[in-house]
């Protein structure tokens, strides 16, 4: 019973994290594609001046996309790529996880916010599964490997509803990429419980 | 949005099956992509995303709406803008744009640009039924909605996520019945063109290509 209502605080914890630092991806996705507008805008009107900017600017996309695309697949390898399976990061990067969070949302932030068209989601699932990994480290140091990559699970799904908003989608997705080879996900009720309630955590502590 | 009629049903599928087929395009094109990256292995890093980022940064300057997520352009498409003349420019512009992007190997999600896609097609097919049938009183939004929904079924073989991720991010539950439909058909013409799903294609890819690839299969029961 007691270590239900801990699963249960500590998934509301990793929901609230996760919200936190999916609000703020956000927010800075937003600002970047103001910018990028903002700058082809200026650009158009000022012809020779704008075209010697956004020639640099071009070089800078490029060096941005260089560093984005260096960070994923030379830095950060297991932590930074989109594909999806990179979420699982939380259970195969054992050291720096925080440093594979920062890496994640920045070079996210450079590839979709330079123009590619990439949605947020990705970053974001893995955002949400190193909070969760982080925090079941937290917990309980000597955390098994399943439970280990439950509680990332459960981020992964309680990040998923602040990039595209629809909070029901977390289950059945994560279900369908996430249940085979686990039995927790064939008889969910324990985990759908916590997922459930991380994720409301996720969507309500941010607006 | 009102619920469609039943004589627009049939329109729906007919929908679901051709984003069927753009999905199986779909699909090839991201693996086409992901094999041409890998082939250009030898080339610095530096230089390819240089490239792409060059590609984009041109696409930038002459349609600065058309690169990013796409948000907007799947907001326009389900309040029902568009001309027939514009739609297939930019779904086939967003379609290479898409599986570009995704073979660059930056961090970024799959989704929300397949929803882009599905959208502009969506709305393309209902403004063409439109002019095809105009007896029938149909809106063109609710093809962009159900488009949505069936090309990511297409792509993903995951009809029940895409149904859902529809309805919640467009509040609107009076298309489930067409959404099935097309999902349906959406599923079913790539499993008749053995086509599999975009998560088990790498699986069959080369070594190389694989290594940049999903290595994340759905579940056995999950796809067709």
């Amino acid at each position: 019973m007691a270590a239900c209502c801990c699963s249960s605080l500590l998934a509301c914890v990793v929901g609230a994290g996760a919200g936190a630092i999916g609000t703020l991806f956000r927010i800075f996705l937003e600002h970047a594609d103001a910018w990028r507008d903002a700058l082809i805008g200026w650009a158009h009107g000022a012809p020779i001046v704008g075209f010697v900017l956004v020639t640099s600017w071009l070089r800078g996309r490029r060096r941005a996309r260089g560093l984005a695309w260096f960070a994923a697949t030379r830095r950060k390898r297991r932590a930074a790529e989109f594909r999806t399976s990179r979420r699982c990061c939380a259970r195969t990067c054992r050291r720096r996880r925080s440093s594979c969070c920062r890496s994640s949302s920045s070079a996210g932030l450079s590839a979709i916010g330079s123009g590619l068209a990439l949605g947020r989601e990705g970053p974001s699932v893995q955002m949400g599964a190193i909070v969760a990994h982080i925090a079941g480290k937290l917990e309980r140091p000597q955390m098994a490997g399943r439970q280990s990559a439950d509680r990332g699970r459960r981020g992964c799904a309680a990040s998923r509803p602040r990039s595209t908003r629809p909070p029901r989608v977390r289950y059945s997705c994560w279900r369908n990429w996430c249940g085979g080879s686990n039995p927790a996900w064939r008889s969910p009720r324990s985990a759908a419980s916590t997922v459930r309630s991380s994720c409301r955590a996720c969507c309500t502590a941010t607006p | 949005m009102a619920f469609a009629s039943a004589a627009t049903i049939p329109l729906y599928v007919v929908l679901g099956a051709v984003a069927g087929l753009l999905a199986v395009g779909y699909n090839r094109a991201l693996l086409g992509a992901i094999a041409g990256a890998a082939h250009l292995r030898r080339w610095p890093l530096e230089l390819r995303a240089g490239a792409i980022g060059a590609a984009v940064g041109a696409l930038a300057w002459f349609a600065p709406d058309l690169v990013g997520g796409g948000d907007p352009l799947t907001q326009r498409a389900l309040n029902g803008g568009g001309t027939l003349a514009v739609l297939p420019f930019i779904l086939l512009l967003r379609f290479g744009l898409g599986a570009v992007s995704y073979a660059a190997g930056t961090p970024g999600g799959l989704f929300a640009p397949l929803l882009v896609v599905g959208a502009q097609l969506g709305l393309c097919f209902g403004l063409l039924c439109r002019v095809a049938f105009p007896e029938l009183d149909i809106a063109p939004q609710g093809f962009a909605v159900v488009g949505m929904a069936a090309f990511f079924a297409g792509v993903v073989r995951a009809p029940l996520t895409g149904i859902t991720l529809v309805v919640e991010m467009t509040a609107n539950v009076t298309m489930l019945l067409p959404m099935l439909g097309a999902c349906f058909a959406a599923m079913l013409v790539p499993a008749l063109l053995r086509n599999a799903a975009d998560l088990r294609l790498p699986a069959r890819a080369s070594h190389s290509t694989r290594r940049h690839a999903l290595n994340l299969t759905p579940r056995s029961g999950a796809s067709a």
